[in-house]
């Protein structure tokens, strides 16, 4: 009979609950009461200090409920999740349905870098951005081992040998990559230049492919030859380079390979020279 | 710079004291180490990118002060401090009004700590070998030319090698190579209103150092005396940047300006020649140098080299994201650049070898660069679940540089003997996308399927092909039918067409003069030769055929194992088709000529790579998470040679070389490349809340092979002895091993208080013939030898001995091994 009465009562309060729907906000406090894990880091990153200190519109004004929706029939709900009863909130759980969980984001954030999202690769992926951000850390921010998820073939480029600093710390997949669509860098030698500007030039005597694409001869995620190049030092020249002024076999780099240099022991200006004698750059 | 950033740093922590010591709210942590390194050998290798040693440091220390009442923040964050690979952030802020921030961070590249040279820097891009060891060298030179033989080359033999060794072996000393990097910004944000924010950023990198450079003296092979040096950085970049955005419901805008100034304030590398001493034997006797390579060029005694030249960037950005109706969305961005470089000139050489030097035909480079960048794409999901994007895409990159005809001197050589010029070609292109992407997402949990084509054409100055174009056409299909399974599978398949290639097009560098020259035949006439191996084709301006496959599958069969599999294969295939003959000029008969040539396809044939991971994690409960991945990779190419006489330039239309279709000629690498890495983990909450322990184990095995083989014209017979000069041959396999263990426990003695213990080994191991020096400090790439044993020279004299190497060292990062104890103390509050 207590049972009975229990179910009664539950349903009745389940049934006002779809009529309330999207017009009953509970506010942050609600939320806190049984959310307290989350308080404490939601209110220390930026969403928490901005939608609950200085909101600049009706949207952040409602706090948590800005992302997660209106909280009213989540907390009728949320007694039966275990019983498969939809949590009537954004829970932002469901991996099939990036394209509503991105909308609670681009609300805000289809401006700045956000800017080109729609139309980007990994929207068009159909990736969701909890995909890469948990929104209740500090900055949401990503580290490389978030993209090695789904580009695992990056992992053993950056275990070569010759790597740029990305597992020292020192860098991040961001610093050249623009996850969120492309909007930054007009091309790879911009990107490239923005922390090798000495190789910006213009070079009085240019080396054609060097200023169309770095990647002609680097593997910026790593390599097993130095100097991140995709192959050794007198093989990478050949197969450019093959004319009556050297012999065009390996063997005459045999002794000049020393230190991985190769050709480049004497044409050393590989990137560019500013020099009036150097147009094989070697000056 | 670096005291300016600190001077802020403190400045602002000063200013804002009262602010944090009045705060209500604040939190943070501090994670102080003391660690002890235990190395076998003091490789650069363990610290090319950080700086461990024994030390004390603060590991992390974080600090954020928050104002309940204004809600104002003060955030600061520090890793390694006072450490050579430190950073440090502070950022104050009133969010969503305005932000001040300042980072700094500091990462050492070290190259190399085993490197000797027998010069010493005098500053200013100036090195110098004191004259007593120049006249070693030359005592050291008892031979003559007609004594010259190849044992005398020979690593090893009774010659000249052990002779200069030894001069060299009692002269060098220790340096180092690598270089510190500073990078510090300070950004300053303001919301004007709730739609518009403005954003100033100063950023600086500093780069200071040496990186190992060559440094040749002598007009080319086999007459150059190349000595490998510590190139001299001391490199500055300011960036400017202003931002501006304004973002309204259905449009967001955003423009920014950046100036962007970099400062190279050593503006060339002067060295004195090992080698040549005009000045040595009075009475008109000559130098190691005359006798070596010949009286008949001229040489510097001292070699100049012009170093990265001073610049600046400018650039000029709009973006705009507009929604529009029927669920449409437009993006563009434009964006002007400006690259400028204008530094003086050098002389052609550094003496004017008693003849003068012709005046240069401008003083300075002259250098810029034109940048354009418009993009334009639309979005639109013309029915439920269809993603639609079409766009365009323009950059193009005009070269303005002046173009000039400069005299032809090479590595501080009088080679003005004729009339000679090169025109500096200001290379530049343009590239235009355009294509149209589909997604659509099949009714229930059927998946997604993508559809794309694309077509690229990039057309360039100055290129062996005026244009490629590419078209690609895409292909995926991802799926995630429960919470157990997910799949996603990629298919690529690219044709560029390289249009007509003319191998030809670097005669638009040269100039040649025959009526100044006197010979029309001179062998150093370019024009009596071909620009390059007719039959080459340089692989990233002609065909190509792709193909890339990329397969991801993940598995969740419990709520504690997950597993991840994943395979990449990508194909590239150059085959181009080469005409048996060739339209040329012939200088001799001064008119374009028809020559027949082998339609051997020469350079890069082929490119494959294959990539397979797995991941596999478990995580019985709460207390336990084992985690393991493996992934390899190869990769392999295929490349193809011809042998060539350089003295056949002479007579291009009868050079047997280029017409022989034996393929006695021809040489094929195959160059396998493979690396394989192997990890696992686990995590364990020993006494949960109180004790947890990790440990991780890896390695890394990265390894070339490169199998060669050439023609029946190219072997030599006596491979015993061409091991070491002349005849190349397979050489032994490049391997480099890396593996790393940790184990670590972290005890948390009260909620804020925590004691860590780590311990790790590391293990570094490689072997690489390219490092692998057959001499102490210098070889001879022995010319001498090559002529003796080239099946065109065999027998006869040659007194070009020339083109010795003193290297800085042989292995630059040699094999390691490393115990490290770590002992940390976590604080937080």
């Amino acid at each position: 009979m207590l049972h009975t009465i229990k179910a009664v009562i539950l349903l009745l309060l389940l049934i006002p609950a779809p009529l309330m729907a999207s017009s009953e906000y509970l506010g942050d406090k609600q939320c806190y009461s049984c959310h307290k894990e989350i308080k404490k880091s939601y209110l220390g990153d930026i969403h928490g200090k901005i939608f609950t200190k200085n909101p600049r519109n009706t949207l952040e004004k409602r706090g948590c409920e800005a992302c997660h929706g209106p909280g009213g029939d989540h907390k009728g709900a949320v007694d039966k999740e275990e019983q498969g009863i939809p949590m009537m909130i954004e829970g932002f759980k469901d991996t099939d349905a990036s394209k509503d969980k991105n909308k609670m984001c681009l609300a805000c954030h289809k401006k700045g870098k956000r800017m080109h999202w729609r139309g980007s690769s990994h929207q068009m992926a159909d990736l969701s951005c909890d995909n890469c951000h948990n929104f209740h850390e500090k900055g949401g921010a990503v580290d490389y081992k978030a993209c090695l998820n789904c580009h695992p073939s990056i992992r053993g480029k950056i275990m070569r040998s010759s790597h740029m600093p990305l597992r020292e710390g020192k860098m991040a997949c961001n610093d050249c990559h623009t996850a969120h669509g492309e909007l930054q860098k007009a091309s790879v030698n911009e990107t490239c230049y923005s922390c090798h500007a000495e190789k910006r030039g213009p070079f009085l005597w240019e080396h054609a492919p060097v200023r169309e694409d770095c990647t002609t001869c680097h593997d910026p995620h790593g390599s097993n030859n130095p100097g991140m190049l995709t192959s050794k030092g007198a093989f990478l020249c050949l197969r450019c380079h093959q004319y009556g002024g050297h012999v065009n076999l390996p063997r005459y780099n045999r002794q000049s390979a020393t230190v991985g240099q190769g050709c480049i022991n004497c044409h050393s200006r590989i990137h560019g020279s500013n020099h009036p004698s150097g147009a094989k750059l070697t000056r | 710079m670096k005291t300016l950033i600190l001077n802020l740093f403190i400045g602002f922590v000063v200013l804002a004291a009262p602010f944090i010591v009045a705060a209500e709210d604040i939190s943070g942590e501090v994670d102080l180490r003391v660690q002890q390194v235990d190395q076998d050998n003091d490789s650069s290798k363990f610290n090319e990118y950080k700086d461990d040693e024994n030390d004390i440091y603060v590991h992390e220390i974080k600090l954020k002060v928050t104002d309940k009442d204004t809600n104002r923040s003060f955030d600061f964050s520090g890793s390694n401090l006072s450490r050579s690979d430190q950073d440090i952030s502070l950022r104050y802020s009133l969010p969503g009004k305005w932000s001040i921030d300042i980072d700094w961070s500091e990462i050492p590249h070290l190259i190399s700590n085993q490197a000797k040279t027998p010069y010493d820097y005098i500053g200013n891009g100036t090195y110098r070998v004191s004259e007593g060891i120049v006249d070693a060298i030359q005592i050291s030179d008892v031979g003559s030319a007609a004594s010259w033989t190849a044992a005398d080359a020979g690593p090893g033999g009774a010659g000249e090698d052990i002779r200069i060794n030894n001069v060299l072996a009692n002269s060098v000393h220790g340096i180092e190579l690598g270089t510190q990097r500073e990078v510090g910004g300070v950004g300053f944000t303001y919301h004007m209103s709730g739609k518009t924010k403005l954003r100033f950023d100063f950023n600086v990198n500093n780069k200071d150092g040496s990186i190992l450079t060559g440094a040749p003296i002598g007009d080319r092979p086999p007459r150059s005396m190349t000595v490998q040096l510590p190139e001299p950085i001391d490199y500055r970049t300011e960036d400017y940047r202003i931002t501006i955005e304004h973002n309204m419901e259905t449009v967001q805008v955003e423009a920014s300006y950046l100036y962007s100034k970099f400062y190279n304030d050593v503006d060339s590398m002067t060295w004195n020649s090992l080698f040549h001493d005009a000045g040595y034997f009075a009475g008109g006797a000559l130098d190691y140098d005359e006798i070596r390579i010949g009286s008949s060029r001229k040489y510097a005694t001292t070699g100049a080299m012009a170093l990265a030249p001073d610049n600046t960037y400018k650039n000029l950005a709009f973006n705009v994201g507009v929604d529009l109706p029927k669920d449409s969305r437009l993006n563009a961005s434009i964006a002007i650049g400006e690259m400028e470089q204008n530094e003086s000139l050098m002389p052609y050489a550094s003496t004017d070898f008693g003849v003068g030097l012709p005046a240069l035909p401008r003083s300075s480079t002259e250098g810029k660069i034109d940048t354009t960048l418009v993009s334009l794409a639309y979005n639109i999901s013309p029915v439920e679940n269809l993603n639609t994007k079409v766009f365009y895409r323009m950059y193009e990159m005009d070269n303005k540089t002046t173009q000039s005809e400069f005299d032809y001197y090479t590595q501080d050589t009088d080679s003005q003997n004729y009339r000679n010029e090169r025109t500096n070609l200001a290379y530049g292109y343009q590239k235009n996308n355009y294509g149209i992407d589909l997604s659509y997402r099949l009714m229930g949990k059927l998946g997604t399927v993508g559809l794309g084509y694309e077509n690229e054409t990039i057309d360039r100055d100055y290129r062996e092909t005026d244009e490629t174009d590419e078209d690609i056409y895409k292909l995926s299909y991802k799926v995630r039918p429960n919470r157990k399974v997910s799949f996603r599978v990629k298919y690529l398949l690219a044709e560029r067409d390289g249009g007509n290639y003319d191998g030809e097009v670097t005669d638009q560098s040269y100039h040649y003069d025959t009526a100044d020259a006197g010979n029309q035949a001179q062998a150093d006439n370019p024009l009596m030769g071909f620009g390059n191996a007719p039959g080459l084709r340089k692989f990233d301006v002609t065909d190509r055929d792709r193909d890339k496959l990329d397969l991801q599958l993940g598995l969740s069969p419990t709520d504690t194992i997950s597993i991840s599999l994943s395979y990449m294969n990508k194909e590239d295939d150059y085959d181009s088709p080469i005409a048996s003959t060739i339209t040329t000029w012939d200088s001799v008969a001064g008119s374009y000529v028809t020559a027949a040539i082998d339609p051997t396809q020469l350079g890069l044939l082929e490119d494959e790579t294959d990539s397979f991971t797995v991941d596999l994690n478990y995580a019985p409960d709460d207390r336990l998470a084992l985690f393991s991945f493996y992934s390899r990779e190869d990769m392999e190419s295929k490349q193809r040679g011809r042998y060539l006489n350089e003295n056949n330039r002479i007579n291009t239309i009868g050079a047997k070389d280029w017409q022989d279709t034996s393929g006695q000629y021809i040489w094929d690498a195959t160059i396998k490349d493979e690396t394989e890495t192997i990890g696992f983990g686990a995590n364990f909450a020993a006494i949960p809340r109180k004790l947890d322990l990790m440990t991780d184990f890896s390695f890394s095995k990265g390894r070339v092979e490169i199998g060669y083989l050439a023609g029946s014209y190219i072997v030599e017979d006596d491979v015993a002895t061409t091991a070491n000069h002349g005849e190349w041959y397979s050489p032994n396999d490049v391997e480099f091993k890396t593996k790393t263990f940790k184990v670590g426990a972290n005890y948390h003695m009260t909620k804020k208080l925590s004691f860590g213990f780590d311990y790790s080994y590391e293990k570094y191991e490689v072997s690489d013939w390219q490092q692998d020096g057959s001499a102490a400090h210098q070889d001879a790439m022995s010319e001498q030898y090559v002529a003796d044993h080239d099946p065109e020279t065999q027998g006869t004299t040659n007194d070009r001995v020339g083109s010795r190497l003193v290297r800085l060292t042989d292995y630059v990062a040699p094999d390691y091994k490393v115990h490290m104890v770590m002992v940390s103390m976590n604080y937080r509050f």
